[in-house]
């Protein structure tokens, strides 16, 4: 019965010998079955037995990252992504060894990076020299042209007809000695943004005493440490004196220009040139080399990263489980969460885990008796899982009551397709849930981070099932996008007489009423759903207004009743029968006597009455209200109604004090004579009885040894009075069952035993329960019509757009406008009809029904005072990795 | 293909489920307009008096409209192809 309830659950004790621990907990995060509790709750994280360990894996985690943002770097390099999980336990020894060739592999890249840093600055200082040595032979050459114009008109001052730049052999070029009047040359390469205010700074400084030129290197060179491309530019600056020299080297410092040695001669230059050439050529094949091997490094990284990563955070989250374990010198103890029916699996990868680590002494699983609420553990598989979702999300169900999943499942997406009725509608979103479901494995491996599609993706089947679900509907409603389907001919028809005199007709009369009593044929309805007639009339929604409302009501009644139900399945699993002679009974009474006798009402209506004495058919509405003032009815549905009703109004009346004081006054009473009354009960913590565990423990013969002796745990419970308390496993089960009467005797009634008996508090709580119950069931009732309320809306909206959208594309009769309008309006129709009535439409739908299902139905049984169980699983682990 | 790519992958799979769906509704639509179905009778355009009222001329215009919306479903093939051979020539994961 594990589907309608939650999972039985139990708190064992785990003794582990320190050196199987590690494997063990790495077998139990593999079959992620068991929720390990915290036994060292007030212990700082800094001071955890295993800390140095986690703090190891951290480190292996950066590196790791370090490497990854390498290979990322390099964009032809893939990580493959899709990693099949080998569901081994990582040994203790694969973390050390991972250790050793995470810290080579990072030093080694960290070396290669560094290098190629120093090579690419060689490279850059290469090529920057190159550049200078090609442009200032034109100064030179320039300055030599302007020397000798120079020197051609100042023959006549300066005799000697000094060069203002020795060229031929002359002293080396650079700073001219003071007094001279040689030029010293200055030459470097300086960012061009930077080009403008160097200029102005060295006019200025200088007082214009100096000559600046300067070119445009094309083409951009690299940055090595940022790898930026930069526009840089040469210059060169002639000055005469060594204090202006010293003035443009600080300012070509400060302007960050690197400067390069630039001979004056030009033959020199032309060897230094060559030998530059030379060397870039070298620097060149050695980048090469080590960008390829940097590549090849990287490569044969990325292949094993993903494994890596997994095998790290598994490491990692061993550790941390550790951690919360009870440290002792030779073993480790934990307590822990175990579904019961799974005690072999988890025995048998306890086993499993010990004889990895080679350890002779095999682990200790005992239960603790213990009165908390176990988590709730529902197991799911990928069909269930989105219907469980949605119903944890508005509250975990308490453990072992019953689980409204299995219901929603056909409920959830019959009420949406109410709501959404829509043949075309249905089959597109089916279609698209389909899809999914097709390609889920490829989707699931592409482990996409889109919030949005995961959310559509792990819904899908709820998706498909809605789909289906309104496709059927739709059929019922006949609704097509908005058109009717004829499929078995109509049952109305125009009856000949009036159809002769349809030709007379003027203009302003352009509806003709037709009467059932000619028009309808065969007296007999449409086969299959509504009648395509009633696209075309004008009264359209007089009638199926009419229709839904009813319809709303009868399904909200149907499934209210439905949810008191599930209500006795839980009080008679918990053994509460007092539960259900106040509660249950009176509550069937209230709904069904009142709102079932509405629904009575409205299928007897519909039967019996037709087109002949319609007339005469009572309004449903006014008999009601009448019901309730007790006032004769004028017209009939049947004979004896005014009896019935009043039969019925007064069971109804007398539900509310049964509701409101009977529970209360027997639990006082229980209180005050408690020997008088000897009952077993079930508390929501444990469900078990003494009578259930033994049988658990006959079947399964499992080797667990009971930590507390049955006589030491009677003497403790017997003061306490309770018999929610499991005893131990135990071999000797005859014994167990012995003792049960004993210890059922001191407790007897519910949870209230242990805390003082306030009759003031269940009053009240008991006075909100009948109120909420009462009220709720009329307010529930109309809350239903919103099933009719918005598949109005989702047809007319539907209508809508077809009229004002489509219908203009096919209002072409000829082939050459309507040709050039057709296709983009029925595009233009098909993004809204998505847009709007698909994803819109869709939402607000599920949103109601959604509703409905948490406050309507849910309220009538569900406690949801649950929390989930959350074993520790690589799997999960493993997907979200940054949940830590 | 050597069809230059111009849209997203996203658009293009868009398009091309567009185009998919006017090539499957089109030619249904077509066809029951067609065979002169009631249910389009509102938006048929043939508009007269009721006392110049001609079957066989609602029966012309009905075809007419079929004719238009045959050749739409061709409109249709192309713009589906054409977004088909771009969404293969993308070679790239739809999923987001």
């Amino acid at each position: 019965m594990a589907l309608f309830r939650c999972e039985e659950m139990a708190l064992y004790q785990l003794f582990l010998q320190s050196e199987a621990a590690y494997n063990c907990v790495g077998e139990m995060g593999e079959i992620g079955l068991v929720q390990f509790r915290d036994m060292n709750p007030d212990v700082n994280a800094f001071q955890r037995k295993f800390v140095n360990e986690v703090r190891r894996c951290e480190e292996m985690e950066r590196k790791l990252r370090f490497i990854e943002k390498e290979v990322k770097k390099e964009a032809h390099i893939n990580i493959p992504n899709n990693v099949p999980d080998l569901k081994q336990v990582p040994a203790a020894r694969e973390m050390n060894e991972l250790d050793n060739q995470l810290e080579k592999l990072e030093n080694e890249l960290r070396e290669l990076l560094s290098n190629q840093e120093q090579l690419q600055k060689n490279f850059l200082e290469l090529t920057e020299l190159k550049q200078v040595l090609l442009r200032t032979s034109i100064f030179f050459q320039e300055a030599d042209s302007t020397r000798f114009a120079a020197a051609a008109r100042d023959d006549r001052e300066h005799e000697e007809g000094e060069a203002l730049l020795d060229v031929e052999g002359g002293a080396s070029g650079g700073v001219a000695g003071g007094g001279t009047n040689k030029l010293g040359v200055v030459a470097g390469v300086i960012k061009r943004e930077l080009l403008g205010a160097f200029e102005r700074v060295l006019w200025r400084v200088c007082r214009g005493n100096v000559f600046l030129k300067h070119a445009d290197i094309e083409e951009p060179l690299t940055d090595p440490t940022t790898g930026d491309s930069l526009l840089k530019c040469v210059f060169i600056v002639f000055f005469q004196g060594e204090q202006l020299g010293n003035r443009v080297k600080k300012i070509c410092e400060g302007f960050r220009a690197t400067l390069y040695p630039c001979p004056e001669q030009t033959a020199e230059r032309r060897e230094m040139l060559k030998g530059v050439e030379a060397r870039i050529a070298d620097l060149q094949v050695v980048l090469d080399q080590t960008l390829s091997h940097r590549t090849r490094v990287l490569e044969s990284a990325a292949a094993n990263l993903p494994l890596w990563f997994v095998k790290v955070r598994k490491i990692k989250s061993i550790y941390h489980t550790l951690n919360l374990f009870q440290v002792s010198q030779k073993y480790l103890q934990v307590q822990c969460w175990i579904p019961i029916t799974d005690i072999p699996k988890i025995q048998a990868a306890l086993d499993k885990g010990t004889s990895d680590a080679g350890s002779s002494v095999p682990s200790v699983l005992s239960q603790v008796p213990t009165k908390e609420q176990p988590p709730t553990f529902n197991r799911t598989n990928k069909f269930t899982e989105g219907f469980q979702t949605i119903i944890d999300a508005y509250g975990v169900s308490s453990y072992r009551e019953m689980n409204p999943m299995p219901f929603t499942v056909i409920t959830f997406p019959f009420l949406f397709a109410v709501m959404f009725g829509d043949c075309g509608h249905g089959l597109i979103m089916a279609l698209f849930a389909g899809l999914l479901i097709w390609k889920e494995k490829d989707i699931i491996a592409a482990k996409s981070k889109n919030e949005i599609f995961m959310m559509f993706f792990g819904g899908r089947y709820l998706i498909f099932l809605m789909g289906v679900f309104s496709i059927y509907t739709g059929i019922l409603y006949n609704d097509l996008f908005s058109k009717s389907m004829n499929i078995f001919g109509s049952q109305w028809a125009i009856p000949q007489d009036v159809a002769k005199t349809l030709a007379g007709y003027s203009d302003n009369t352009d509806t003709v009423e037709l009467d059932p009593k000619d028009s309808f044929k065969d007296k007999a309805p449409y086969p299959f759903g509504l009648d395509p007639i009633w696209q075309v009339a004008d009264n359209k929604l007089d009638f199926l207004n009419s229709f839904k409302m009813k319809l709303s009501v009868i399904l909200g009644v149907m499934h209210m009743l439905f949810g008191v139900v599930l209500s006795l399945l839980n009080h008679t699993y918990f053994r509460k029968p007092l539960n259900v002679i106040a509660e249950f009974i009176p509550q069937v009474l209230f709904l069904g006597g009142l709102f079932g006798y509405l629904v009575f009402m409205i299928i007897y209506k519909w039967f019996a009455f037709d087109y002949t004495n319609s007339a005469s058919a009572p309004q449903l509405l006014i008999t009601f209200t009448d019901m309730f003032m007790l006032s004769a009815p004028d017209d009939e549905l049947y004979s004896g109604q005014y009896t019935v009703q009043v039969i019925i109004l007064l069971v109804g009346v007398a539900c509310v004090p049964w509701m409101l004081f009977v529970k209360p006054t027997v639990l006082y009473m229980r209180h005050r004579n408690p020997a008088a009354t000897q009952r077993k009960t079930r508390d929501l913590s444990t469900g078990l009885t003494f009578k259930n565990l033994n049988n658990l423990a006959g079947d399964d013969g499992e080797g667990t040894e009971g930590l507390i002796s049955n006589d030491e745990l009677d003497r403790e419970n017997g003061i306490g009075g309770d018999d929610h308390v499991i005893s131990p496993d135990t071999h000797g089960a005859h014994s167990s069952n012995g003792n049960a009467p004993g210890a059922g005797g001191h407790g007897g009634g519910h949870g209230d035993d242990d805390e003082e008996f306030d009759f003031g508090q269940i009053m009240i709580l008991q006075a909100i329960h009948t109120i909420e119950f009462c009220l709720g069931c009329i307010s529930h009732t109309a809350s239903y019509l919103r099933l009719w309320a918005l598949s109005l809306a989702h047809a007319e909206l539907s209508e809508v757009l077809w009229s004002m959208v489509m219908s203009i594309g096919l209002s072409y009769d000829s082939v050459f406008p309507g040709i050039l309008i057709l296709p983009p309006i029925f595009a233009a129709w098909a993004v809204l009809t998505l847009a709007i009535l698909l994803l819109m439409e869709g939402l607000s739908a599920f949103l109601h029904a959604l509703r409905l299902h948490w406050v309507e139905f849910q309220s009538k049984f569900y406690h949801g005072e649950g929390h989930l169980f959350t074993p520790f699983s690589f799997k999960h682990i493993v997907e979200n990795p940054l949940e830590d | 293909m050597a069809v230059p790519v111009f849209c997203s992958p996203f658009t293009s799979f868009f398009c091309a489920f567009i185009g998919l769906w006017g090539l499957i509704m089109c030619p249904i639509m077509g066809a029951f307009y067609y065979s002169h179905a009631i249910t389009f009778v509102e938006d048929v355009p043939y508009d007269v008096e009721p006392s110049d009222f001609s079957k066989d001329d609602l029966e012309s215009t009905y075809e007419k409209v079929a004719i238009n919306l045959f050749i739409s479903t061709g409109v249709y093939f192309v713009c589906f192809m054409l977004c088909l051979c771009q969404f293969i020539n993308r070679k790239t994961s739809l999923i987001p």
